[in-house]
């Protein structure tokens, strides 16, 4: 079951993105611009959830907005800026992804890389400046994004594909991302993976915690005493 | 002489330009495999559009087996022809068109 973790309609309707999802064999996505509840389920059952993209000047103004939003949204990413920021986010559970900016080209350490293996921390990957650009500057981000992908799979960080569309029309179909993904130096089964489970395990580890029986990470409750 | 073994892929192709032609995806889906993988690749996948039906915007390309993983990557990283938008989806790959159309 695929899910689209990383759309961004800015001022494209919500609507037309889920229809094309659907269309191309989602059964959900994640995005910013997302009004209501954090985890919505449509009648279809295609799942529409909330995600914030956190970014800032320092540590600290990053680790206020993490504070503010994580409550609210299902899906938490950094972008990969300076190495205290990076390392913090690679280590704090409460983030889900670290996202790959190719304009500031800012590289993933392997010691970041290795912090985020160990509390579950994903590297995203969004497909669309490699669709939107050509030529030498399209080379210049298959370069960066396959360095990245190379130090992440090495330290045993996990890899999330997204379409990061800002159209529906710049939305790619999950098979599609498969093919970008081993573009990109992934094994085959591990750009399936990228795709169609990784994300959907960040989703169900979250809806995991947001439910009124978890209390922490391996704690959980498993049955409630009856009041007499 | 070795005989080469050939793919058809089948794929829906969306588009913001109702009156997209095989004239015009064709030349594209080959400029790009050329931008991605070079001269010899694009040479060597024996790429054509076997046919494209706009209005319903399915067609069937044809590659070699060895190049079908390039010929994909390459076709759904098209972000646009001409200034229409496009978004190419794979569906299905088979040895003969036959089987394909089943």
């Amino acid at each position: 079951m695929a899910i689209d973790i990383g759309i961004c309609n800015g001022s494209n309707s919500l609507k037309s993105f889920i229809e094309m999802a659907h269309k191309i064999g989602y059964r959900g996505l994640a995005s910013q611009n997302i009004e209501g509840a954090r985890d919505q389920q449509l009648e279809s059952g295609f799942s529409v959830l909330k995600r914030a993209d956190v970014s800032g000047r320092g540590l600290k103004s990053i680790r206020k907005k993490v504070d503010n939003v994580r409550k609210h949204v299902m899906v938490v990413s950094v972008t990969l800026s300076t190495v205290e920021t990076a390392n913090w986010a690679a280590e704090d559970t409460r983030v889900d992804l670290i996202t790959l900016d190719h304009s500031n080209e800012e590289r993933l350490r392997e010691s970041t890389a290795k912090l985020a293996s160990l509390s579950n921390t994903a590297l995203e990957i969004r497909i669309e400046p490699l669709i939107q650009l050509t030529g030498l500057n399209r080379s210049k981000v298959i370069k960066f994004y396959r360095e990245s992908v190379n130090t992440a799979t090495a330290s045993g960080m996990s890899v999330v594909l997204s379409s990061g569309a800002t159209h529906p029309l710049n939305m790619r179909s999950p098979i599609s991302i498969q093919y970008v993904g081993e573009l990109l130096g992934m094994e085959a089964e591990l750009a399936k993976d990228a795709i169609n489970k990784f994300p959907m395990d960040i989703i169900e580890r979250n809806r995991r915690k947001f439910s009124s029986n978890y209390i922490m990470e391996g704690v959980e409750v498993v049955q409630r005493g009856i009041d007499e | 002489m070795k005989r080469t073994r050939r793919r058809y892929l089948s794929f829906n192709l969306h588009s913001e330009d109702p009156s997209l032609d095989d004239k015009k995806l064709g030349p594209a889906i080959w400029k790009n495999l050329l931008s991605l993988y070079g001269e010899v690749s694009a040479a060597d996948s024996k790429l054509y559009l076997v046919e494209y039906d706009e209005k319903n915007g399915t067609g069937i390309l044809h590659c070699t087996a060895s190049s079908l993983n390039k010929v994909i990557t390459a076709s759904v990283l098209i972000g646009s022809i001409g200034k229409s938008r496009i978004l190419f989806e794979p569906r299905k790959v088979s040895g003969t068109i036959r089987s394909l159309k089943r």
